[in-house]
């Protein structure tokens, strides 16, 4: 009764359809709805709230690039938008080209770049998630480990960079250690904390079901580590991605950070502008990447 | 004739870095199979740690329990447990909730067209079989409870445990679960022991209501009989006026008679 | 005006041991049941008193037709509708019988109780028995459902302390509900008493009264000395004083003095009507509060004194 004055109210509102909404209205002796009110179809797509997450950022930019305008309209040493973009375009039309060991097209030197946070993260995520597993569940390893990690933490990944060079004498597996020994931190803290704060009462369930131990890590705690590892994993790729554009500007060779560098003993300031642009948009990526995978593992019912 | 649970005068003492916490002391109960017993008393009164002593999550200090003549060693499934805050893993859906139970208990007698109907079965039991593809997170409270309670009774425990199961829930769907539960325990017969608060809640469901006194170092003060018939009807009761001295009498131990007891003649 | 306790009296086993004896009795308004009374012996497991010292425990006795009552006659007459029997011993020797008789009264709310346990069987102290006059039924539907532990409720804390315990408010709304009828007001007394016996079990006798209607005008808890010299007047009620606390060491009697102090020597209960004549200026106390008769209650552990119980009405 009540759901046919809801619906006969959307469907039209021609004076002949709202009598047998009155009619079944009075009928079910619910209160009238307001009968002359032209009310909106059943809600469409929210065009306002999209607008509301588009244009701003847009506009932001914009004033942003206004202001850059305005300041280098008369410069000389700085380039002006309009320039950088023109040079941007040359830049990404052709952006795998090869004429030597050192003059690679972009999109060759950010894959570098990202082959070497992939090498250096999956070796940090391989030593690190089981490590801070280990820590979270057994207290004595805990006791071992954490003062020597919260001394290590600290220091600055750049200031690691030397040892690299050092042990393995050349700069790709130097800056893959750098990637390494950065990226380490968070996926050990965060994985002892997660399994740390597995739930008492999820490990009281797995003890009334008198579940085997292998059960107990694979249904339990694993699933249960996921989100925390997952946010260790997201932190450490923001630090890792700037951690190897720096590694990259003092070794030299392939990647991001070394054309900045070069680009820049070159003074062709619009380059490192661009690849301003271009590190702050693979950043960006990656981040998002992993926030949807985060998603899809969460089941968040807090 | 042996009672099919024993608790014999059973201590707990817990070690803490802040030092020693006499939770309970000389604790003797005797439950018979097929009864309904409720714990009642105020917070800290050790009710819930006789809970998980008789579950077998915790160890006793001193003193022993048993069930069905073999002593209480470790948890495990035929001492089932519905825990306060339902305790379903939140990266299953309901029907991998109970099934999980199932598969452990009969997995290794019984083929999985027979485990899932087991499963099926019991979600049915609470009402909660159109919801069996759900994740915890998406049903509310009550029914995330009942699922906690087909989980349990999915795994034909010997005896139901209970801790504060409706204590999280409204008024109304605790009043629904509660008359759900006497539904359940009569078709199934089981044993039941159960924590409270609720008085009421104590006076409708149990055969024996225990009352415990305050903690630390807290005992059994009172037992009460509750021999009302069943089925119990929550409607008609309100009217009975043996209800309304049960609920008295529970409520006088709770909130009279302790602090007002006069010094004895000594 | 009648009271709730109709009568009381003492058996004592003859010198033969054979038989217990009329050793005296208070039969206040029951003539005719004295009469009788005083005629009479039993054997053990005969009449009452026989069966306490048979079974070796407190009985409460509440039907007397058809059962082994030898007096079942008087006591109708006198309106006496319940006995309790409470066997004393020293060790495993019976001493005494102290039996009470109650009445049914209209304008009397109160109870008495006898609530036991057996260790060997449970941890619950039971309901035996009681006699709940013409009290609400519902005190005595509560007390029928309710077991307590050692150290809970007026009973568990007798059982814990092995010494007789005085609650002269036991709660505003507590078990005892108030009574509807008028002349009825709830049940807020209460004392009771150990009855230790030989084996493990152990049962306690519990007083209940309502406050305009009292059992006793006066209950007392004796303790003796540590040299069993002088028993002193440690606690109690009085209906007209108020809770009773310790009295000055200098009132307390002497083994042999009074009633009281012959239980201390006897071990066997004392009776007396004529509470004005005890010494040491209790009798002259007693006589300004009106209190007529008198009766002692020995509490025997293991063959020692370790209280005395007194009823004054």
């Amino acid at each position: 009764m009540v759901s046919a004055v809801f619906h006969s109210s959307l469907d039209t509102r021609s004076a002949e359809a709202r009598a047998p909404r009155v009619a079944a209205s009075l009928a079910a002796n619910e209160p009238l709805v307001p009968a002359a009110d032209p009310a909106p179809a059943r809600p469409g797509y929210d065009w306002r709230a999209l607008l509301l997450k588009v244009v701003p950022p847009l506009v932001g930019m914009a004033l942003l690039i206004a202001i850059w305008g305005t300041l280098t309209r008369d410069s000389t040493s700085f380039p002006t938008p309009g320039a950088t973009f023109t040079e941007a375009v040359k830049v990404f039309s052709d952006p795998f080209y090869r004429n030597g060991p050192n003059d690679q097209g972009i999109g060759w030197n950010i894959l570098f770049s990202l082959y070497r946070v992939a090498i250096g993260f999956g070796l940090a995520a391989a030593v690190g998630i089981p490590l801070g597993f280990l820590i979270g569940r057994f207290e004595i390893i805990n006791n071992m480990t954490s003062p020597l990690i919260s001394l290590l933490r600290p220091v600055s990944p750049l200031a690691w960079l030397p040892i690299g060079l050092l042990v393995f004498k050349a700069a790709n597996p130097a800056a893959i250690w750098t990637i390494f020994i950065c990226s380490i931190w968070p996926m050990i803290i965060n994985t002892a904390v997660g399994v740390q704060r597995v739930p008492v009462d999820y490990l009281n369930v797995a003890r009334v079901l008198n579940l085997s131990e292998w059960k107990v890590i694979t249904r339990i705690l694993f699933p249960a580590v996921l989100p925390y590892m997952l946010t260790g994993v997201r932190l450490s790729v923001g630090t890792a991605w700037l951690v190897i554009v720096a590694a990259e500007m003092l070794t030299g060779g392939v990647g991001i950070g070394f054309w900045v560098w070069d680009e820049w003993n070159n003074l062709n300031v619009k380059h490192i502008l661009i690849a301003i642009g271009v590190i702050g948009l693979v950043g960006l990526v990656l981040e998002w990447m992993l926030i949807a995978i985060a998603r899809r593992f969460s089941y968040d019912d807090h | 004739m042996k009672s099919f649970i024993e608790v014999q005068n059973v201590e707990m003492v817990f070690s803490s870095r802040k030092g020693r916490f006499h939770a309970l002391r000389e604790i003797d109960l005797k439950v018979e199979r097929g009864e309904f017993v409720t714990l009642i008393g105020h917070s800290g009164c050790g009710k819930s740690t006789l809970l998980n002593l008789i579950a077998g999550l915790t160890r006793p200090s001193s003193g022993v329990l048993l069930c069905d003549n073999r002593e209480i060693a470790a948890p495990g499934p035929e001492r089932a447990v519905v825990f306060q805050n339902h305790s379903l893993l939140p990266w299953l859906t309901c029907y991998e909730n109970v099934h999980l139970a199932v598969e452990r208990v009969f997995a290794a007698t019984e083929k999985s067209e027979q485990l899932r109907a087991r499963t099926q079965a019991a979600l049915e039991l609470v009402n909660m079989g159109h919801a069996a593809a759900k994740r915890p997170h998406e049903i509310s409270g009550g029914m995330k409870q009942r699922v906690g309670i087909a989980r349990a009774l999915a795994m034909e425990p010997k005896v139901l445990l209970l801790d504060e199961p409706f204590g999280a829930l409204d008024a109304l769907t605790r009043a629904h679960l509660q008359d759900e539960l006497l539904k359940i325990v009569a078709r199934t017969k089981s044993t039941v022991v159960m924590v409270t608060h609720d008085v009421d809640e104590a006076v409708l469901l149990s055969d024996r209501i225990v009352m415990m006194t305050n903690g630390p170092a807290a005992t059994i003060g009172e037992i009460l009989h509750v021999d009302l018939e069943r089925p119990r009807d929550r409607v008609g009761l309100v009217e009975d006026s043996r209800y309304t001295h049960f609920r008295k009498a529970v409520l006088d131990f709770l909130y009279t008679r302790h602090g007002h007891v006069e010094r004895v003649a000594a | 005006m009648k009271t709730f306790i109709r009568a009381s009296e003492v058996w004592v086993p003859s010198t033969d041991r054979t038989m217990l004896e009329w050793g005296g009795g208070l039969y206040r308004d029951a003539p005719r049941f004295a009469a009788i009374s005083k005629t009479l012996c039993f054997g053990r497991g005969e009449g009452l008193p026989g069966q306490a010292w048979e079974q070796q425990r407190p009985i409460v006795l509440k039907v007397f037709e058809g059962s082994y009552f030898r007096r079942t006659a008087a006591a109708h007459a006198e309106g006496i509708t319940c006995g309790i029997a409470v066997p004393i011993f020293a060790g495993d020797f019976l001493t005494a019988v102290l039996v009470i008789f109650c009445g049914d009264d209209e304008s009397h709310a109160g109870a008495i109780e006898l609530w036991g346990n057996v260790p060997s069987e449970s941890a619950d102290m039971a309901l035996v028995d009681g006699y709940y006059g013409t009290t609400a039924d519902t005190f005595e539907f509560m007390s029928r459902r309710t077991t307590f532990r050692r150290g809970t409720g007026l009973p568990g804390m007798v059982w814990e302390s092995g010494l007789p315990v005085v609650i002269e408010d036991l709660g505003k709304s507590a078990r005892f509900l108030r009574a509807d009828s008028a002349v009825k007001v709830g049940i807020n007394r209460g004392f009771a008493v150990p009855c230790p016996v030989p084996g493990d079990a152990t049962y306690v006798l519990a007083f209940l009264s309502a406050l305009g209607t009292p059992i006793a005008r006066r209950f007392e808890v004796w303790k003796p000395d540590a040299k069993r010299e002088h028993l002193h007047l440690e606690d109690g009620f009085c209906e007209q004083g108020g809770r009773i606390v310790s009295a000055p060491r200098h009132l307390a009697l002497g083994r042999g003095q009074g009633t009281i102090g012959q239980v201390l020597v006897t071990g066997v209960p004392g009776l007396s009507d004529a509470a004005g004549a005890e010494p040491n200026g209790w009798g002259d106390a007693a006589a300004e509060l009106g209190l007529a008769s008198l009766l002692v209650m020995p509490i025997v552990e293991r063959g020692r004194l370790v209280a005395a119980a007194a009823w004054y009405f």
